[in-house]
This record gives structure tokens, sequence and C-alpha cells, in this order.
């Protein structure tokens, strides 16, 4: 986890410093793998399976804010903010990959909820895909 | 070339035509631009693309060299213009130019389409400056190759490149609201084959 990268978006107002929370962040950590176990059972309905894939990772990476004091400031962007922390926390190359394509199926969630994008299998494929390794690492690390 | 009017992307160039063929010049330098080559590809006129170029070569802001019986025009480096309009060209009509190329080599991509704003200001229409630039591609490739370049082209060009990917079926699907609604909108085809289209001209 890169200090300075948190530090820049704690002076840059998109986190602020709060008392960490470790039984919380287990909670929402433990949501975020229920989540993403619903989306690997979803076949039928993509849309679906994408929006509960991206909240397993959403949570996850939440989670792993919540275990080191910090929280997204204000509501407004509050999930792409969410996705700069990842980029700061994951920052080893084998999983910042991982926390560039948060940003990706956010994005991707955000068409299919609001510009009635249907998304297809392949999309669905590669949201699990990162959401597992964002989960599995969070778990890692708060283990 | 009959006179096209400005670019609304950037108003400063003369003509959408000779904005296009000097952005084809210089964001591609590597590509040799014939003249007959760039007025096919351009879908401009040959002699119009001739004066263009003849006055572009004059002001220096080209340079172009004689091999065999064909012109090849390049981007002159050393004019004192060269860095700032090279940014220019870049910053408004990079994703025309830019995003073709660099996506065609991945396999499984039948079509390229840009979309949304930026295709909508490209095609003439009037409206706010473009926040990002909205990429749809027809076929099956590999999600992670493409986020991959989608980030790398939002690096160069500055602005956000953000691709959606919908199978061949789904883009011939006319019941789909969402990909009506795109076919209805301003589109922009991207060339996946250049080299095939230069070298037939």
């Amino acid at each position: 986890m890169s200090d300075e990268a948190i530090q820049a978006l704690v002076a840059r107002g998109v986190l602020r410093r709060v008392e960490p929370d470790r039984e919380a962040a287990c909670r929402e950590l433990a949501t975020a793998k229920q989540h993403l176990e619903s989306a690997e059972r979803i076949s039928e309905d993509q849309t679906g399976a994408l929006a509960m894939a991206y909240e397993a990772a959403r949570k996850a990476i939440r989670a792993h804010m919540r275990a080191n004091g910090l929280r997204v400031s204000g509501s407004e962007g509050a999930h792409a903010r969410t996705g700069e922390y990842g980029l700061a926390a994951f920052d080893e190359p084998s999983l910042g990959n991982h926390a560039r394509a948060f940003d990706d199926i956010r994005k991707l969630r955000n068409r299919s909820q609001y510009d009635a994008f249907l998304v297809e299998t392949d999309d669905v494929a590669y949201a699990l895909e990162h959401a597992r390794a964002i989960v599995a690492a969070v778990e890692a690390d708060l283990s | 070339m009959p006179r096209t009017a400005s670019p609304i992307l950037l108003p400063l160039f003369r003509s959408s035509a000779q904005a296009r063929l000097l952005a084809r010049i210089y964001l591609e330098p590597d590509k040799p631009a014939p003249l007959a080559g760039l007025a096919h590809e351009l879908a401009l006129d040959r002699a119009g693309v001739k004066r263009e170029v003849d006055r572009l070569e004059a002001a220096g802001v080209v340079v172009s060299d004689r091999v065999g019986r064909q012109r090849i025009v390049r981007p002159n480096k050393r004019s004192p213009y060269y860095e700032h309009l090279y940014g220019l060209l870049l910053t408004a009509f990079g994703p025309g130019t830019l995003i073709g190329p660099a996506i065609r080599d991945v396999p499984g991509i039948e079509q390229a389409f840009l979309f949304g704003s930026w295709a909508a200001r490209y095609s003439g229409e009037p409206g706010s400056e473009p926040a990002d630039i909205d990429l749809l591609l027809v076929g099956s490739p590999d999600r992670s190759s493409v986020y991959g370049i989608a980030r790398e082209l939002t690096e160069t060009i500055g602005r956000e490149v953000n691709p959606i990917i919908v199978s061949r079926e789904r883009w011939a699907d006319a019941s789909d609201g969402f990909i009506r609604d795109i076919k209805q909108s301003p589109l922009v085809e991207l060339v996946l084959d250049r080299e095939e289209m230069v070298g037939t001209s």
C-alpha cells in the first residue's frame, strides 16, 4: 500500500481519516463475499450478475478502507473515489491490474444501470475475474 | 476540394477537410501519406488535397518528398509551430485518427465506431465540449486487451476513452433500444484496415 498515494488522496479531499474499525471491515467483507457468491450463481441475468460482481469488489475495497481508518469524503462520486483508493492501496503490480479493472467495471455497471446497456457474458466474466481477485486480496490483508 | 465548414471541435482551422488532413499527417507520421492515398482515405477531392498540401508546405507546416511518381507528405518537425499544432490536433482530432490503428490488431473486433458527444461534434452537430470519448466495438475481443488499450489512449489523447463491446448479433438486433439509439445518433466509423485502403488507392 502506498502511504504517499493515500496521503495525497486525503490532501485532495478524496478521502478522510476516521478511527480504524476492523469489526465493521470484516462485516463489510463478509457482505462482499456473499455478493460474489450470488454473482457467480446468476446465469441468466447478465446485468444483475455484473452489478453483483461490482458490488462485491466495491464493498471489499471499502472494507479495506475501514480497516485502515479511511472513508471517502462526501457522497458525490463516492464510487469513483473508492476506485481511487483501490489504485493507491493495491499498488503492487499483481494487484494494480485488478484495481484498474474496478474502474472499467464501474463504468460498465453505470452504463447498464443508466443507459439501458445490456452487458454480455464476457463482460460478466471480466467483472467476476477481477472482483474475485479484489475480494481475495482484501481478505488476505485483513486476516 | 470544396470548402467545408470549420470543424466544431476546434474552429481554428479554415475547414474540416484541412483539419482532418493535418490530423492524418501529424498524428500518424510513421504511416506513408501519398497525396492520392490521403485523398482516398479521407474521401476528399484529389486536386483539393494537392492545393491544401501546397498551401501548408509553403507555410512550412508540412514537407513532402518525391518517391518515384508519388509525393509523400509528412509533418515538418522543424517548424516552430510543430509542437503546438501537434498538441492541438491530438486533443481535438486524436480520437478519430488514433483509436482505429490502436485497436485494429486486437483479434475479434469486427467494426469500431465513435459515438456520443465527440462523434456528434466531429460530425458537425453543435453542443458542449465532449468530456470523454465513447467507443463502441462490434465483435468479441478480449476485454482485458480492449480496456488496457483504452487506458493507454486516455493517457495519449488526454480525454477518457470509454469502450463498450457488443456482439455482432446484438449490433444487428433492431429491437435493442440502446443499440437503436446509438445507430440513430452521429457515428464515426473507424478504419481498421487502413494499409489495405491506402494500398488500393
